[in-house]
C-alpha cells in the first residue's frame, strides 16, 4: 500500500471517530413501523405519560416507557413530563388511587418493547435515535431531546 | 474508680451512653440524608415543572418569532424563581435575557440530578415543539439555596440531637438512681442484718415489680431467720441451763457418794473400835468396883473410863454419820417441842452478844424419825452457827415452817421426792464459809477450826441424820455474811411412800 494511501485512510479514520465524538445523541419519539401515529406534540405525550387518555383515530394512545437505559429514563423525566422521579411516581400513583387510571407500561428490555410497539399500532415510545435507526420495526415520530 | 464503673448505675449509664454513641450518628446521618434528598427532589421537580411550563408558553403563545416578548418572558423567568440562566436557541440564533451577565458564555452541561458537574447550577434545556424549527429553550438555575438549606438542616439536627443526648443522660442518671435506690436500701438492710439488727424491717418502696418482690423474698427470709435466730437462742440457754445443772448435780452426787464411801469406811472403823471399847469399859468398870475409892489406882482408872466414854461418844457420832448408830426408834414426833427445847438449851450457853432469833410454825410439824436424833441436828445445827459469831457476836434465826417440794426443786436436789416437808432453817450473820470450803463441810472430820476446838463431825452427823431420815440438807454462804443452813424432812403424810433410811 503507497504512503499516500496510508495517509487517506489515516485521514478519513480520524475524521470519522471526531465525527462520532462530536455528533449529538438525540431521544427520539417512535410508534410502530406500521403505526398510522404521525406526531403527538409535547403536551399530549405528556398527558399520554401521566395516564390521561390522547385519542387518534378513535384509538387510545399508550405510552410505553422504555427503562432499559438510566440515562434514557432521566431524559424523558426532564424533558418530558418534567418531573423528578419521585413526583412522577407519587403523580401516577395518585392518578391510579383516584381516578383508576393505569399507569404506562414498563419496559426494561428492548426486545420486549418492540415487541408491545409491534402488537399495538397506538402506541408510542422513546429511545436513543441511533437505535430507531436501527430498527426496521419502528418508525420515529420525532425529535424529545437533544444533546450538547 | 474501677470499682466505681463496676456498679449498676454506672453501668446503665455506661449501656446506655454506649448505645446512643451508636444510635445516633445513624440518627444523624439517616435523617440528613432524608432531609437532603427531600430538598434535592423538590428543586428539581420545581425547575423542571417551571421549565416546562416557559417551554409551554413559548410553544402556544406562538412567542420565539417576538424577539422583545421573549427577552421578556426570560427576564419573568429568572426573576420568578432562582433561575440565573434563560436562553431560546433557534437554530443559530440565541435568546438571552437581558439578566443574565453579559460575560456569562452559557457553556454549560446540562443536569439530569442535582449537584451535577460541580457547578452549583441545574442547567436543563427543552426542545420546543414548533414545527420546522430547532427551539430550545436553555434554563439555569442556582442550587446554593438548597444546598444552604440542607446544610441549615444539618446545624438544626445536630442541635436538635445535642440536647437529645443531654436529656437521655440525664434521664439515664435518674433511671439508673431510681433503680440502684431500693437496691441500695436492701444491701443496707441486709448489712445491718449480718451484723446482728435482725429487727430491722426490709422495707423497700420501688415500682419495679422484680426490686419490690425481691424485697418481700428478703423480708420473709429475715422473719424466718430471727425466728430461727431466736428459737437457737433459746435452746442454748436451755442448754446451757440443763448443763450447769447437770454440773451442779454431778457435784452434788460426788458429794454424797463421798460422803457414802466415808461413811461406810468410818462405821466399820467405829464398829471395830467400839467393840475393843466394851471389854476396856467391863474391865475398867471391874476394876474401879474391886479397887478402894482411896487408891490412886482408883482415879486412874476413872480417868481411863472417862476417856472411854469420850471415846464411846465419838463412835456413837461416827456410826451416827454413817447411819449404823443402833436402833434409831422412828416415831411420829413433833418437831416443834424438840426444837424449843434445843433452843432453850442454847440460850444458856451462847453469850450476850449474840442474839437468837426463832419463828417457828404455830402448827405441829410432824416427821417421822428418831427424837434423839433430830434433837441432836438441832444442837449440832445452832453450835455450829454459834460458833462462827462467837468471836465477832451478831445472830442466830432459827426457822421451823412446812413447805411443798415440787419437781424442780426436786431436780436440783436429788435425795428429796415431791411432796411435803418440814423444814428447819439455821441462819446466822458469822463469817460465812468460802466456796472451797462449802464443798467439803460435810466430810467428817474436815473443819477449819484450830486444832482441839473441834472433832469435824458436828456436820457430818447432821447431814447423815437428815439423809437417814429421807431428807436432805442445803447451805448457802456468802463469806462475811453469813450462813444458811436447811434441813428438809418429810412430814408425815405428805406423800404416799415416804422413804426412810
Amino acid at each position: 500500500m503507497s504512503p499516500a494511501r496510508v495517509l487517506l485512510f489515516a485521514c478519513m479514520g480520524i475524521m470519522l471517530c471526531l465525527e462520532v465524538l462530536g455528533a449529538e445523541r438525540k431521544v427520539v419519539l417512535v410508534a410502530g413501523a406500521t403505526s398510522p401515529l404521525h406526531d403527538l406534540d409535547s403536551l399530549e405525550l405528556r398527558k399520554i405519560y401521566l395516564g390521561f387518555t390522547v385519542r387518534r383515530d378513535g384509538q387510545s394512545v399508550k405510552g410505553l416507557r422504555n427503562t432499559a437505559d438510566k440515562d434514557l429514563n432521566r431524559i424523558f423525566l426532564q424533558a418530558v413530563v418534567a418531573m423528578s422521579e419521585k413526583s412522577y411516581r407519587r403523580r401516577l400513583l395518585s392518578l391510579t388511587l383516584r381516578q383508576g387510571i393505569p399507569r404506562p407500561s414498563e419496559y426494561d428490555k428492548p426486545d420486549n418493547l418492540l415487541d408491545a410497539l409491534s402488537d399495538d399500532p397506538y402506541s408510542v415510545t422513546y429511545m436513543w435515535d441511533d437505535a430507531a435507526a436501527h430498527s426496521p420495526d419502528v418508525k420515529t415520530l420525532r425529535v424529545l431531546w437533544q444533546g450538547n | 474508680m474501677a470499682g466505681k464503673l463496676k456498679t449498676l448505675a454506672a453501668r446503665v449509664i455506661l449501656i446506655g451512653l454506649a448505645i446512643h454513641a451508636v444510635l445516633l450518628p445513624i440518627l444523624f446521618y439517616g435523617l440528613l440524608y432524608i432531609v437532603k434528598q427531600s430538598h434535592e427532589e423538590g428543586f428539581v421537580n420545581d425547575v423542571r415543572k417551571y421549565s416546562r411550563f416557559l417551554a409551554d408558553d413559548f410553544e402556544f403563545e406562538g412567542t420565539v418569532s417576538d424577539h422583545v416578548r421573549a427577552v421578556r418572558l426570560l427576564d419573568s423567568a429568572i426573576l420568578g424563581s432562582d433561575g440565573v440562566y434563560a436562553e431560546l436557541k433557534d437554530g443559530d440564533t440565541l435568546i438571552r435575557s437581558g439578566l443574565v451577565p453579559d460575560d456569562s458564555t452559557g457553556d454549560y452541561e446540562e443536569d439530569f440530578a442535582f449537584g451535577q458537574h460541580g457547578d452549583h447550577i441545574y442547567f436543563l434545556s427543552i426542545p420546543l415543539d414548533i414545527p420546522d424549527r430547532q427551539v430550545v429553550l436553555r434554563m439555569g438555575f442556582d442550587e446554593l439555596p438548597t444546598i444552604e438549606q440542607v446544610r441549615f438542616a444539618r446545624h438544626r439536627l445536630a442541635i436538635v440531637l445535642f440536647l437529645y443526648l443531654i436529656v437521655s443522660i440525664i434521664a439515664l442518671v435518674l433511671l439508673s438512681t431510681r433503680m440502684t435506690r431500693p437496691l441500695q436500701a436492701l444491701q443496707r438492710a441486709s448489712r445491718n442484718i449480718a451484723k446482728g439488727q435482725h429487727s430491722d424491717h426490709l422495707q423497700v418502696d420501688s415500682q419495679l415489680t422484680e426490686i419490690r418482690e425481691l424485697a418481700r423474698d428478703l423480708e420473709s427470709m429475715r422473719s424466718e431467720l430471727v425466728g430461727v435466730n431466736a428459737s437457737l437462742s433459746q435452746e442454748i440457754a436451755e442448754k446451757e441451763r440443763a448443763d450447769k445443772r447437770r454440773k451442779l448435780l454431778e457435784s452434788k452426787l460426788r458429794q454424797v457418794q463421798k460422803l457414802e464411801t466415808v461413811g461406810v469406811l468410818a462405821g466399820g472403823i467405829a464398829h471395830e473400835f467400839n467393840n475393843i471399847l466394851v471389854p476396856i469399859f467391863l474391865y475398867t468398870e471391874q476394876a474401879i468396883d474391886d479397887l478402894p475409892a482411896e487408891s490412886p489406882v482408883h482415879a486412874q482408872l476413872e480417868r481411863v473410863l472417862k476417856s472411854s466414854n469420850r471415846a464411846k461418844s465419838l463412835v456413837q457420832q461416827i456410826l451416827t454419820f454413817s447411819r449404823q448408830s443402833g436402833n434409831p426408834e422412828h416415831k411420829a414426833v413433833d418437831v416443834r417441842p424438840i426444837v424449843e427445847e434445843a433452843l432453850e438449851l442454847l440460850r444458856a450457853l451462847i453469850p450476850s452478844t449474840v442474839e437468837l432469833h426463832q419463828d417457828l410454825a404455830a402448827d405441829a410439824c410432824m416427821v417421822l424419825a428418831d427424837r434423839n436424833q433430830i434433837h441432836q441436828l438441832v444442837m449440832n445445827l445452832c453450835s455450829n452457827a454459834y460458833q462462827a459469831l462467837d468471836e465477832t457476836g451478831g445472830a442466830i434465826t432459827v426457822l421451823l415452817d412446812r413447805c411443798a417440794v415440787d419437781e424442780q426443786f426436786c431436780r436440783d436436789h436429788p435425795l428429796l421426792r415431791v411432796g411435803r416437808y418440814v423444814r428447819l432453817g439455821i441462819y446466822d450473820t458469822g463469817h460465812g464459809i468460802d466456796r472451797n470450803n462449802l464443798d467439803r463441810i460435810f466430810e467428817p472430820f474436815y473443819t477449819t477450826r484450830a486444832v482441839g476446838k473441834g472433832t469435824g463431825l458436828g456436820l457430818s452427823v447432821v447431814h447423815g441424820i437428815a439423809v437417814s431420815h429421807s431428807g436432805d440438807i442445803t447451805v448457802e454462804s456468802e463469806p462475811g455474811k453469813g450462813t444458811r443452813f436447811r434441813v428438809y424432812l418429810p412430814e408425815m403424810g405428805g406423800r404416799e411412800a415416804p422413804e426412810t433410811g
